[in-house]
């Protein structure tokens, strides 16, 4: 019983107490089963208590029936009734009571069992109602009165008695030192039989010097004062404390519990249940041995036995009994205590004279501790479990909290939404009212609202749930692209019961989607149309992709290259080469071709080589290499590549060898470029130029002018235009120039540039000036050479006046001859001016040819000789003739009228040019003028290849008049002697020897 | 036919020579006009007056190759001599095949230019009488109507009176009276003379 209570009050979660009833049940089972198989008429037993409700005492001591009766060969059907207390107490127990119970059980009973005087009391007066033959069988503690049970028949019954005198002797025995045992006792039945008992031991401790003190007609609280009282050295005995004077009753664990709080000292009692709680001990009776020895009576009495033949049982089972923990808790010395005692909790002594006792407790132990074990070890287990699930629970409340993705737990037609998480609203935008009511679908973008339906739909009829994609409008009116993922939740019956799932936001995921679908298009789209070939490799050189213009490059399909190794679109050198490049650069990451570019050979699928030019890039992604080559086939860009520089070439000799000064310049004036010649007509290095623009380089009074051309060149009002002007060379000097300038365009037609061709025009200047101061002489000589020309009129001027004197003399004879001498003096005299008139022509030319004055000065023959040749170089060329110059250097100069002079030269180098012409030869004239200085005289020599004088001319050569050519007349010559023989000279000619003629004159040295 | 009637025209730049010129040939006595320059000549010349002209070859303004080319033009018959000087033979060639009478280079003898101009001038009093015949007959030949000229046409053909009558569908009495008209009005005393009429006036104008 005590490990069952000490089960009970361990287990008081519900769970286990279900245990232990169930082991109860077990244990009392048999028992049931054989109380039901029995004749149960015949022994049906009534046991009544008084107490109104089973107090400690009564439930041992009907524990104690019980478990005789469970033992009994025949088995015996209890019936247990409790009499109000309260009710007897205050007044007769009513008739009532008695009817009740008779009307409750009409079949009568065998035998009537009351377990205290009280309930005795009531069977004897009501016997009759109940159960009028049954034979009653009682136990009580009060003594019997004598003739108390007189004229009552079939009655018999254990008899007991309190044993206080037996426990305050076990006091004195303990606690030898003790001056004063206060007694308790209550206005109970009990209490009051007590005192009585009391009065004989109080005298008889008296005589030992002992105080016993009888605490009784108390009010409970009355009772706590006295208790508060009492000396140090007392010993309370808890005798009864159920009923106060006032009648208030309480129960047994009740008074206890009231007396053990308000004193600590040691405490017996004379009732063994009163112990262990906080009672130290005493003398008790068992209720259970009193409850045994009724049931035995009355098993006798169902056996057969008359009760009246059975003698009261006397019981005098009294024990001392302690308990160990309030023997320890007051010190008291374990060797006082008698030997026979009973002491509770201290197992060995408890359980030695009980072995089997013992045995089977510890069996019982140990199978209840297994149990209790196992269920301490569930509960732990449980409880671990409930504190994980919580922590879990927590967690994944956080996790939801936190959670990136929206989480929902829907009901099972996804029409409600029982929870959302954060994430879920801040996805979707729904709101606290939108969760949970059906709002949410309202949300669902127009165009999905069908696909959702549909969706939903189909879940609900086949519970199959699909993974959907949809959108949702926000609050803000901004749509989100949401990825739904469910499971569904079901019942034990397999019902769904609701949806658990996630939302996951994948707008940014469509943007890039779309993102990169396009961006696959458009690379897709640039791959193909690209005009250059594309070829993506992978770290192992296998091609990845093989665009269009590749195909046509190499002349392969795509699907011919894909995943096979680049090196097919190799030529072998390259091929093996290809390897180690790639192979190095994975090894030591030293990049060679990627990020430039370079040309090598390509292999096209007929086997030809072709040039290209290739540029290799890297891509890194994800750790993965791959190489992106884009390659151009270059073959016709090389032809004209080559082409281009062999021009480019050919263009800056030209430039650089050109005789022109050439640069270009920018519209504003900065000048780009200039070939040598420039560099050397400005003094300027190139690197100095560059620095300089075109005004700075020009004189200041150029300026407005180049600005002007400049300007009309950028609004392309002028293509070109040449110009004078000057340029201020790097030395300061100024550098007279003729410019000729060009635009150049750009691309788009724009004026772009400026080409300057620049001609130094300071020799030309200088020879133009030198022509200024030889105008006057070379006119003078060009006079002369007309003079030949003019020798037709001349001659006409001489023919006038000779045939006019021809005639007038003809008329004169024949005016003589008619004898009209009138008219003669006339005739003459006209005769006569004329003839004088021809004179005067005569004189006019010789005058001419003279020169009144001579101008006299020093020359050097090779000057004059080289302005008279550029004179006649026109004619000679014209007529196919080489003029050829051998001068001697360092000429002596002559004393002479260089006009003349010139005027000679002139002659003779005409007369040949002339006479080449008339007689003209397959292989081409050739003049050679050569000048010499002889012995204090220079000496001109002309000598030309033509056909030389006629033999019969050679005599008359010098004489006016004589002359070989058609519009000559023949005063070339004799003017010309005339003049070198005027400056003491000497004009002679000669035939050559082959062919030709040579005229030579001289001239005296100064 | 008659020299007296006929004029030399004298064209020279230089007035000495055809002061000269002038005289000489007034020695001879011709008549002559002079003109210093070919402008000169052609603004007093009528254009049909006879004679000759000397003309020089070498002269400002117009030359003597000019003024022949003008008179050309102008279908004036004068007969041209020109003089030229010393080098001027190819113009003088040139002269000729344009049909100048001749050429004389200067100096010349006096009696050689008389010589060649009375040559031109009777070439061209001949050219002129001829000229004059002809204009003569072509008169009388328009007084004729168109049946006597019908009639002159076979006349001068040799076509007898009855054949002419049978040709033109008249009588041969009518054949005879325009006869009579022709023979009349072209005073023709002969058919000879009417035939040789026709010939002169078919002859080409010159």
């Amino acid at each position: 019983m005590n490990f069952s209570s000490a089960v009970l009050a361990i287990t008081t979660r519900s769970s286990l107490r279900a245990l232990c009833l169930l082991l109860l049940c077990l244990l009392c089972s048999s028992h049931s089963y054989a109380r039901e198989q029995a004749n149960l008429a015949s022994r049906d037993v009534l046991i009544l208590s008084s107490t109104q409700f089973p107090s400690e005492w009564t439930k041992q001591t009907i524990a104690g029936i019980q478990a005789e009766f469970d033992v009994a060969p025949r088995p015996v059907r209890p019936v247990y009734e409790y009499l109000d207390r309260s009710m007897f107490l205050n007044r007769t127990p009513a008739p009532e009571l008695a009817q009740a119970v008779k009307r409750k059980y009409q079949h009568g009973f065998a035998l009537l069992i009351a377990t205290d005087g009280d309930a005795l009391q009531f069977l004897i007066q009501h016997r009759a109602e109940i159960a009028p033959r049954a034979p009653i069988v009682f136990c009580r503690v009060r003594k019997l009165g004598k003739g108390e049970l007189q004229g009552i028949s079939a009655i018999t019954g254990v008899v007991d008695y309190i044993p206080i005198k037996e426990t305050l002797e076990l006091i004195k025995s303990v606690h030898p030192d003790v001056s004063n045992i206060a007694v308790v006792l209550d206005s109970s039945t009990v209490g009051i039989q007590l005192r009585k008992e009391l009065q004989g031991a109080k005298r008889a401790a008296a005589k030992e010097g002992l105080t016993i003190t009888a605490l009784d007609d108390w009010t409970f609280t009355e009772l706590d004062a006295a208790l508060n009282k009492l000396p140090a050295e007392s010993v309370v005995v808890l005798a009864s404390a159920v009923l106060d004077s006032s009648g208030e009753l309480r129960s047994l664990d009740e008074s206890i519990e009231f007396v053990t709080s308000r004193t600590t000292l040691p405490i017996y009692t004379v009732w063994d249940m009163s112990i262990q709680q906080g009672v130290l001990g005493g003398v008790v009776e068992t209720a259970a041995a009193r409850g045994r020895n009724t049931a035995r009576l009355a098993l006798r009495v169902l056996g057969g036995e008359s009760a009246d033949n059975i003698p009261l049982f006397l019981l005098n089972s009294h024990i001392p009994m302690f308990d160990y923990v309030a023997l320890k808790q007051h010190n008291v010395d374990l060797q006082a205590i008698p030997s026979g005692a009973a002491i509770l909790n201290k197992p060995p002594e408890y359980y030695q004279p009980n072995m089997l006792l013992v045995w089977l407790g510890s069996l019982l132990f140990v199978s209840q501790a297994a149990i209790i074990w196992s269920l301490i070890y569930n509960i732990r287990k449980r409880q671990r479990t409930e504190t994980e699930l919580r922590h879990s629970e927590q967690r994944y409340r956080t996790l939801t909290k936190l959670a990136p993705v929206g989480i929902f737990h829907a009901s099972a037609d996804a029409a409600t939404l029982h929870y959302v998480n954060d994430a879920f609203r801040s996805i979707t935008g729904l709101g606290e009212q939108d969760v949970i009511s059906e709002h949410w679908f309202a949300h669902v973008h127009p165009e999905d609202r069908s696909k959702v339906e549909q969706s939903v739909e189909k879940m609900r009829q086949t519970q199959v749930i699909e993974r959907s994609e949809q959108r949702f409008v926000r609050a803000d009116g901004s749509s989100a692209w949401i990825v739904a993922d469910a499971a569904a939740e079901y019942d034990d019956n397999g019902n769904m019961t609701g949806l658990i799932g996630t939302l996951t936001d994948i707008s940014e995921l469509k943007q890039i989607q779309a993102e990169l679908q396009r961006q696959q298009a458009y690379d897709a789209a640039v791959m193909n149309t690209a005009a250059e070939g594309i070829i993506i490799i992978d770290e192992h050189s296998t091609v990845v992709s093989f665009n269009r213009a590749a195909e046509n490059m190499f002349g392969y399909a795509a699907e011919e290259v894909i995943g096979n190794n680049l090196t097919m679109l190799m030529p072998s050198p390259y091929c093996d080469e290809h390897a180690k490049y790639v192979e190095r650069y994975l090894q030591t990451g030293e990049k060679r071709v990627i990020g430039t570019g370079r040309e090598i050979s390509g292999l096209h699928k007929n086997g030809e080589q072709f040039p290209m030019y290739l540029a290799l890039s890297e891509v890194n992604v994800n750790g993965e290499r791959s190489f992106t080559g884009i390659m151009r086939d270059v073959t016709k860009v090389k032809a004209v590549q080559e082409e281009l520089l062999l021009k480019n070439e050919q263009l800056e000799v030209l430039v650089n060898q050109a005789p022109l000064g050439i640069a270009s310049f920018r519209l504003s004036g900065e000048i780009l470029q200039a070939n040598r010649v420039f560099c050397e007509m400005t003094g300027y290095s190139l690197e100095e130029l560059e620095q300089l623009s075109m005004l700075e380089l020009s004189h200041p009074k150029d300026w407005k002018e180049i600005m002007q051309f400049t300007q009309a060149a950028a609004q392309g009002e002028i293509l070109h235009y040449r110009r004078r002007g000057r340029y201020i060379k790097k030395n300061g000097d100024e550098l007279q120039v003729e410019i000729f300038n060009a635009v150049t365009h750009d691309e788009w037609g724009r004026p772009h540039l400026l080409i300057a061709q620049v001609m130094d025009l300071t020799e030309q200047m200088l020879a133009e000036q030198m022509n200024q101061v030889n105008q006057e002489r070379l006119a003078q000589v060009g006079r002369l050479s007309v003079l030949g020309e003019m020798s037709a009129g001349i001659a006409h001027e001489i023919n006038q006046p000779l045939t006019a004197i021809s005639v007038y003399a003809d008329s004169g004879m024949r005016l003589l001859q008619a004898g009209k001498l009138e008219r003669l003096p006339d005739v003459l005299e006209k005769l006569a001016a004329q003839a004088r008139r021809a004179g005067g022509v005569i004189e006019r030319v010789q005058r001419l040819a003279r020169r009144q004055v001579p101008a006299r000065e020093t020359a050097d023959c090779n000057v004059l000789l080289s302005e008279v040749c550029k004179i006649i170089e026109k004619d000679a060329n014209m007529s196919n003739i080489e003029l050829t110059l051998d001068l001697q250097e360092n000429l002596p100069q002559v004393y002479c009228d260089a006009i003349q002079i010139q005027q000679v030269m002139l002659n003779l180098l005409r007369n040949s040019v002339d006479a080449i012409r008339q007689n003209p030869q397959s292989s081409g004239g050739e003049i050679t003028v050569v000048t010499e200085c002889f012995d204090q005289e220079v000496e001109v020599i002309v000598s030309d290849n033509g056909p030389g004088v006629d033999v019969e001319l050679i005599g008359a050569l010098f004489e006016p008049f004589a002359t070989t050519k058609i519009k000559g007349i023949g005063l070339g010559l004799p003017i010309s002697r005339a003049i070198i023989e005027a400056h003491d000279g000497e004009l002679r000619f000669s035939n050559n020897v082959d062919a030709g003629a040579t005229f030579c004159f001289t001239l005296p040295t100064i | 036919m008659d020299n007296t009637q006929q004029t030399i025209y004298i064209v020279d730049d230089d007035e000495a020579v055809l002061d000269a010129l002038a005289l000489l040939i007034d020695t001879v006595g011709l008549r002559c006009q002079t003109f210093a320059s070919a402008l000169a000549f052609l603004a007093a010349y009528d254009g049909v007056s006879g004679g000759c002209l000397v003309l020089d070859i070498r002269m400002p303004g117009m030359s003597g190759l000019e003024l022949q080319e003008k008179l050309i033009e102008k279908h004036v018959l004068l007969p041209i001599i020109f003089i030229t000087g010393h080098g001027d033979i190819p113009m003088a060639v040139e002269a000729m095949r344009n049909g100048a009478h001749d050429f004389i280079r200067k100096p010349f003898r006096e009696q050689e230019l008389l010589d060649r101009i009375n040559e031109a001038l009777a070439m061209e009093s001949g050219i002129r009488h001829q000229q004059y015949e002809r204009s003569a007959i072509m008169i009388k030949l328009k007084t004729l109507t168109e049946r006597e000229h019908e009639v002159f046409q076979r006349i001068t053909a040799g076509e007898a009176n009855k054949v002419i009558a049978i040709e033109l569908n008249i009588s041969d009495r009518t054949v005879e009276v325009h006869r009579a008209h022709v023979m009349k009005k072209m005073a023709a005393k002969s058919l000879a003379q009417l035939v040789r009429m026709k010939l002169i006036a078919e002859l080409a104008p010159v």
